[in-house]
């Protein structure tokens, strides 16, 4: 079976020179032609020699997938559904989403990390799908590479299906080859990674790389956070800001934290002082996102009042916050919807 | 003397050397080292072999009397950890962690529910309280795909009695007749079991409910129990991730 070249890095690629014996500059190249100049074929590349493109060719493939399925919005936000053939655990097709978000001086793409996910939140609905595989590499940058809109994105977002820090290798790997002069060249400062609170992966992130870091809070108090969010008994909020506080981190470099707000659930005073007392000392700032119902939910969405109410309480305390617009609700645009529709069936679940 | 490694996030500072390791199914060890620390009965404990790789987080599956600690877990044939644990035997070391989590349950009534390897939390804390509060007030629903796979099953029984529910979705006939026989087992899926018993209303509102085990039967069940009218406040769950 070849072997993909999509998504390597600059040091694997050099690995594969050094197997086919092709000259220590031909990595470069190749890196210019999958990250630069888009290539689709090997034999676009045309400053390699033709033998070794017909080398490469026996051996490697470039295997960059276009979109299965596309939904527009009437805001202009699209969806894209992909095939994720290396992911799945079983014969039926398995799909992740991207989803585009154009807004008057920037477009945002979200990416996808894992074939469903693992961790349950209750407010999730790709939860629903259970695990059924990691992405690859190569599968988080094709949601980009492969878009049509793709000259057009100024931010990324692994925000999609799946906990990015539960699949770290590929995710740092893709950041590697978005962020190097080598790849796409793009700064740190335009990529934020999600993540619920994965205390090492977290830890790897800040080490490793400049992106932005969002974190998944959803409420401050413990017992009712376990409720939501079962990571909370292996990885308490307290000790992800602990984490958060001892990092040095540098000016420019954001923390946020994503923030559902439930009707009746998580507004009160009592959650806006407990999160004032949690992010004391700590430069970030919290985006209040408004819930999208789905199947089988005991939470609510907040009315905008409450979203309002809540927003200026935050203020009040000094917290930079800000209510995000919910964009492309008619194109199911609540992470998982859309590719959770289309599983043949769910998981092969048997227990 | 204590060592360090943050890799996990988890710091693996014990190193405790390995009394027995069994397999007592096929690709499921229990394994049973020192125990150099006293822990919550539903705590999880981070593992490694040495201070440069990721450790790997289980729940301890022995009582809080006992003087050793047991892990249960299978073995990942891809995974980086637990095919040279499954290799350890009497004498070996590999690196502990504190105990940590929050997985955790009392005296009060509460419905414990479990796949495959997730019953260990439920086995140390039934290993831990009182006998008699154990059969007064705890159910067990334990789902597995076969016979052998339902671990401790004898002592668990004797713990918490008639209570103890086997849901075997892979046995055979004969199996399943000479099991339906004796009380507590149920040859089908777990959820099948759940639905029936919503239904009944063997389960209702009321007590607390601790669901251990994969992601997608946890989501799957927890939501069957949400729609039966169980707040998700009385639901806690803990998944293998």
């Amino acid at each position: 079976m070849k072997r993909a070249l999509f998504g390597l890095t600059l040091s694997q690629l050099r690995d594969l020179t050094d197997e086919l014996e092709l000259p220590a500059y031909a990595a470069k190249q190749l890196a210019h032609w999958l990250y630069r100049k888009h290539a689709r074929t090997i034999d676009e590349m045309t400053n390699l020699p033709a033998a070794a493109r017909e080398l490469l060719s026996t051996r490697f493939e470039m295997r960059i997938a276009t979109p299965a399925k596309v939904s527009a919005s009437s805001d202009g936000t699209r969806k894209y559904l992909y095939g994720a053939e290396g992911a799945s655990r079983s014969s039926s097709p398995r799909y992740v989403e991207a989803a585009y978000i154009p807004e008057s001086r920037r477009a945002t793409l979200c990416l996808s990390t894992q074939v469903g996910c693992k961790m349950g939140c209750l407010f999730c609905m790709t939860g629903k799908q259970g695990f059924q595989g990691q992405l690859t590499a190569a599968e988080i940058l094709n949601q980009y590479e492969s878009l049509p809109e793709r000259d057009l994105v100024t931010n990324l977002v692994y925000m999609g299906m799946g906990e990015p820090l539960d699949n770290i290798d590929p995710v740092m790997q893709s950041i590697e080859i978005l962020t190097s002069d080598w790849g796409y060249g793009m700064s740190p400062g335009r990529i934020t990674v999600s993540t619920i609170g994965i205390i090492p992966g977290i830890r790897r992130f800040l080490n490793e790389c400049g992106a932005h870091l969002a974190v998944s809070m959803h409420s401050p108090f413990e017992e009712e956070r376990r409720r939501l969010m079962p990571v909370q008994h292996v990885y308490p909020l307290r000790e992800v800001i602990e984490l958060l506080r001892e990092s040095d981190l540098p000016r420019q470099r954001r923390v946020s934290f994503e923030y559902i707000v439930f009707g009746g659930l998580n507004h009160s005073d009592a959650h806006v002082k407990e999160i004032a007392r949690l992010l004391s000392g700590i430069r970030c700032r919290i985006n209040l996102i408004r819930f999208h119902t789905i199947p089988d939910t005991p939470l609510h969405p907040a009315s905008d009042e409450q979203m309002v109410a809540f927003e200026n309480q935050l203020k009040a305390k000094g917290i930079l916050t800000t209510i995000r617009k919910s964009r492309g609700q008619d194109i199911l645009a609540a992470c998982g919807l859309l590719s959770t529709r289309e599983l043949v069936k769910p998981a092969a679940l048997d227990y | 003397m204590p060592e360090s490694s943050h890799e996990s996030g988890k710091e693996t500072r014990y190193r405790v050397r390995v009394e027995s390791q069994e397999e007592i199914a096929d690709g499921v060890f229990y394994l049973k080292t020192d125990r150099p620390f006293d822990f919550l009965p539903g705590q999880c404990v981070a593992l490694a072999i040495r201070q440069d790789e990721q450790a790997r987080y289980y729940s301890i599956a022995s009582g809080r009397s006992e003087t050793r600690i047991g892990i249960l877990y299978d073995l990942v044939p891809e995974g980086k950890l637990t095919p040279e644990l499954a290799r350890l035997g009497s004498g070996d070391e590999l690196l502990m962690s504190d105990p940590f989590g929050s997985f955790v349950d009392g005296e009060e009534v509460a419905v414990w529910i479990a796949t495959g390897t997730g019953i260990a939390p439920f086995l140390s804390i039934a290993r831990s309280l009182p006998s008699t509060a154990v059969a007064r007030t705890k159910m067990l629903i334990h789902g597995s795909r076969t016979l052998e796979r339902f671990y401790f099953r004898e002592e668990l029984r004797d713990l918490i009695q008639e209570r103890f529910v086997c849901c075997c979705s892979q046995c055979d006939g004969n199996e399943a007749d000479a099991q339906a026989r004796g009380s507590g087992f149920y040859a089908g899926r777990l959820t099948e079991w759940l639905r029936g018993a919503v239904a009944e209303g063997t389960l209702a509102a009321g007590p607390r409910y601790f669901l251990c085990g994969a992601a997608g039967m946890v989501v799957e069940v927890r939501d069957l129990l949400i729609s039966a009218g169980i707040p998700f406040e009385d639901i806690l769950s803990e998944i293998y991730f």
